[in-house]
């Protein structure tokens, strides 16, 4: 299978810098691809297609991640505002394997409706499992993003009092297999802490995704921040691991939305008008979604019926 | 292919897999199925997968009336599949679209049979097939083989040479499709085993098996039997294995396959179903009760589940359609009834100016009449997180008191205020006096009504809301006084006693079709998708919500009303289309494209 351009020449993570011992070579795959890489003494990333060292990729670090291409990225690399605040910490909080195509882990990122039933305890908890209506945006330069989204949280996050709260979030979404989180920082009102998500596309249907939290909390050491992030994910793992199929539909009608769902409809759409094929769900009656581009008036000889 | 798809009837478990308050994981032609029972014993096959995100459905939690999604809790009936709840929107009803694909399941010889085909036919019968009694059959343990069905069949037959005992005895066979009968004599006796295959992939067959009891076999022999069978099918798979027949290991393959399309996406909702009246009684001045219930079988749990504040619609004897509140909670059985079957209990008011559909109901629905009426329908419904000041005018008190019969067994904060013209005229008594907070407002003058409504209004505590029905200058007070206090209008549920949906702020428009040159009327209460559907335009509709985007139609002209959010606001901005089961008009003509 060719894999399309958008995501072939795109960049993507394969560890979390801080855990890759120098010296060592170690083996992954990356769109089906086997890679091997490694880093030196000074940090610097290595990769190769594997058994093949004269076959190198491009690399880079960069948001205390490895990141690897094997094609030939044109676009600039995605910025990170928060990265460049000096009171930030940045924390990388692991990397997870899960056996589902990357796009269906970012949308699930990107979900709050399910907080109460699949985080129950922590981000939601019953009976307060409506979700208010909120904006979604694309931006000028593409980013998607989701805002005034609000959830009541019973424990949002590692420095969460106990009695819970409204938590306030922003999503977006920068690359089909990269997204952020924005939410309420309960010491800093004006500011949120931020978490990326950066998916390894593995295969189609595996991905191994890689978490960096840019976090204001200074109370809580590295290890709870770590250990609060890994129970979350370890919750949704479960469930991403039963999605069947483990692909994203991008056809209406497979899967049915509700209005809380807008940004993964959002979402679907972004990946659908940027012609993102790999990881996606292609039944045979598969039709691209509906486009407003595709309906636009008809030209002045077919109209003035 | 000599099999009919009315015929595609297989096994896909033992009856005794579909434990109580259990979902069982089934495979049938590479199609996932999730199989569970309900607590009123009617089994469920449905494709394995979540309508919303497509989590298995066997990972969620059978309720007992329901089976309940893990992922985001989104709550699908027994019987019809029908989504009843979404949390997300838990006020919302979910769209009739949103249903399990279910599939024709049936209870016979001990196994639980499915068709993904057809909603009608029956399984293979034993007794009419090969004249086999069913009640001295007992089922043996069911066996997974790594081969396709065909070659399994042909692989059973040499069951007889690894049983031990029977050696090379006169076995004679039969066999039909999905189907084989090995039987002999043995000891003087009759014998007989019969395998019944699932083909639940295409390389993996499970091999159901029966047993012909004779009646003179004890408890030992039967123990004795289920360890030969154990011996034979284990013996017959290691030689099959052995010989390079079959794989010893599951052959790899699609992991996916989605259920076959359904023949036809409108029926799930349309269906109406038979009830019968077990009981009519008056329930005050000019009020009747009615309680119903499924009249057949295969419709036993259909008035089982519902949210209070539903309704059904109902065919009067009259022949007009019309809605009536459910006045019971959820899982009631009628005494009346004598079949404890789940039922439900309308009241109806007789309407002397109405269309005539109250009347036909008073004069025409006895005792034992039977009716056909639809399942229960829920556009009116308790938030789940807040209390409730609950106002009923007149005859509008039939959801509340399901409402309230429900928020007090819920142990959650609500009151009941129930206006009425006289002491007469209080329906329900019985059911009333069972509610710890229930207020009766006795003939009140609109002057005094109004007075009453803005002490209760007023009095409203942060963490309530309110919800009303009644005649329609009772829910304009409400609505007003609810204004006038400060109770913003987001909080304030109501339906009319007709059971109309609101489209309060709802006008009728135009629409003129530019290519079919049609000009339609889209009334205050429907929307486009449905005006334009039932003119026969090719519309296809999903979400119902302005979510998902299939029901758009380009727009050449007129203003559009935005109410979706799948567009962007650049491209509603543009107004070239709509989506059409939400969005209305500005203008009061609008053309499309059409």
């Amino acid at each position: 299978m060719r894999i399309e351009s958008v995501i072939w020449d795109e960049w993507y993570p394969v560890a979390i810098a801080d855990d890759l011992q120098p010296g060592r070579t170690c083996k992954t795959q990356l769109l089906g691809h086997g890679i091997e890489y490694g880093c030196d003494s000074e940090g610097k990333l290595t990769a190769w297609h594997a058994g093949k060292p004269e076959q190198q990729c491009r690399t880079q670090t960069r948001y205390l991640t490895h990141w690897v291409s094997l094609g030939d990225p044109q676009e600039p690399f995605f910025e990170v505002p928060e990265d460049a605040e000096p009171d930030r910490r940045i924390v990388g909080s692991g990397s997870m394997s899960v056996h589902v195509s990357g796009l269906r882990a970012i949308e699930n990122f990107l979900d709050m409706a399910h907080f109460p039933f699949v985080h129950d305890g922590y981000l939601g908890a019953e009976p307060y499992t409506d979700v208010e209506p909120y904006t979604v945006t694309t931006e000028a330069n593409g980013d998607l993003y989701a805002r005034d989204c609000r959830f009541f949280q019973p424990r949002g996050a590692a420095s969460a009092e106990d009695g819970g709260g409204d938590m306030e979030y922003v999503y977006r979404v920068v690359r089909p297999f990269v997204a952020f989180l924005y939410k309420t920082n309960p010491v800093y009102p004006d500011r949120m802490d931020a978490i990326g998500l950066f998916v390894q596309p593995v295969s189609e249907e595996h991905c191994i995704a890689h978490t960096v939290l840019f976090y204001l909390d200074n109370d809580t050491e590295d290890h709870g921040l770590r250990l609060f992030q890994q129970t979350i994910f370890g919750q949704d793992l479960m469930i991403l691991s039963n999605e069947i199929p483990r692909t994203l539909p991008l056809n209406p009608g497979f899967e049915m939305p509700v209005r809380a769902d807008a940004m993964s409809m959002a979402y679907r759409r972004w990946l659908s008008d940027r012609g993102v094929n790999y990881g996606t769900y292609r039944d045979q009656g598969s039709q691209p979604l509906p486009s407003a581009r595709s309906m636009s008036r008809p030209a002045a000889s077919q109209g003035g019926a | 292919m000599a099999v009919s798809r009315a015929e595609q009837w297989f096994p896909v478990a033992t009856a005794t897999d579909l434990v109580p308050r259990h979902v069982f994981q089934g495979e049938l032609n590479d199609v996932e199925l999730a199989l569970w029972r309900d607590d009123d014993g009617c089994v469920n096959a449905w494709e394995n997968r979540c309508m919303h995100r497509s989590v298995r459905l066997s990972l969620g939690v059978n309720t007992g009336r329901r089976l309940r999604c893990q992922y985001h809790g989104w709550q699908y009936r027994s019987g019809d599949g029908q989504c009843v709840v979404v949390p997300a929107a838990s006020q919302t009803p979910p769209p009739a679209s949103v249903s399990a694909r279910t599939f024709a399941v049936a209870e016979q010889h001990g196994l639980i049979w499915a068709n993904l085909y057809e909603p009608t036919g029956t399984p293979l019968n034993l007794s009419e097939h090969w004249q086999i009694q069913d009640d001295s059959q007992h089922p043996l343990r069911s066996f997974v083989l790594h081969g396709d069905a065909a070659s399994v069949t042909d692989m059973l037959l040499e069951y007889q040479h690894c049983d031990g005992q029977l050696g090379a005895s006169a076995v004679s066979t039969q066999s039909t499709p999905g189907a084989l009968s090995l039987s002999w004599t043995e000891d003087g006796q009759a014998q007989r085993v019969v395998f019944m295959l699932q083909p639940a992939r295409r390389h993996k067959t499970i091999v159901h098996t029966l047993l012909t009891v004779p009646p003179t076999m004890n408890e030992q022999q039967l123990a004795r039997w289920e360890l030969r069978h154990n011996q034979t099918m284990n013996r017959l798979r290691q030689r099959l294995v052995e010989s390079g027949r079959l794989s010893h290991m599951p052959v790899p393959g699609q992991e996916f396959v989605p259920a076959p399309p359904r023949e036809s996406t409108s029926r799930a909702r349309a269906r109406m179903f038979e009830a019968r009246v077990t009981r009519r009684y008056d329930a005050a001045e000019g009020i009747v009760a009615f309680e119903l219930e499924p009249e057949n079988e295969a419709d036993v749990g259909a008035l089982a589940d519902f949210m209070p504040g539903a309704h059904i619609d109902v065919t009067t004897p009259a022949d007009s359609v019309r809605q009536y509140s459910i006045v019971s909670l959820p899982g009631e059985t009628n005494a009346s009834g004598g079949r404890n079957v789940p039922g439900i209990t309308l009241g109806v008011k007789r309407e002397e100016d109405s269309r005539g559909g109250s009347i036909a109901m008073h004069d025409g629905m006895h005792a034992g009449h039977r009716c056909r009426i639809s399942r229960p329908k829920n556009h009116f419904r308790i938030a789940n997180n807040r209390g409730a000041l609950m106002l009923a005018g007149g005859i509008g008190m039939t959801p509340l008191v399901s409402m309230a019969q429900y928020m007090q067994a819920a142990e959650r904060n609500y009151a009941l205020h129930y206006f009425v013209r006289s002491e007469a005229h209080v329906a329900f008594v019985e059911r009333l006096e069972r509610l710890a907070h229930y207020m009766p407002h006795i003939g009140l003058s609109p002057q005094d009504t109004e007075a009453q409504l803005k002490i209760l209004l007023a009095a409203l505590d942060d963490n309530s809301d309110v919800y009303v029905c009644g005649p329609r200058p009772f829910l304009d007070a409400v609505v007003n006084i609810a204004e006038q206090v400060g109770v913003s209008n987001d909080r304030v549920h109501f339906e009319l006693f007709s059971n109309t949906i609101s489209h309060a702020n709802d006008e009728a428009f135009r629409v003129r079709l530019a290519r079919s040159d049609k000009e339609l009327e889209v009334p205050a209460n429907q929307s486009l998708a449905d005006v334009l559907i039932d003119h026969g335009c090719a519309i296809e509709t999903s979400c119902e919500q302005g979510v998902c985007g299939t029901c758009m139609v380009p727009v050449l002209e007129g203003e559009v009303e935005h109410r979706d959010v799948y567009l962007s606001a650049d491209e509603k901005q543009a107004n070239s289309c709509m989506q059409s089961c939400v969005s209305r008009a500005k203008s009061s003509l609008l053309i499309l494209d059409l």
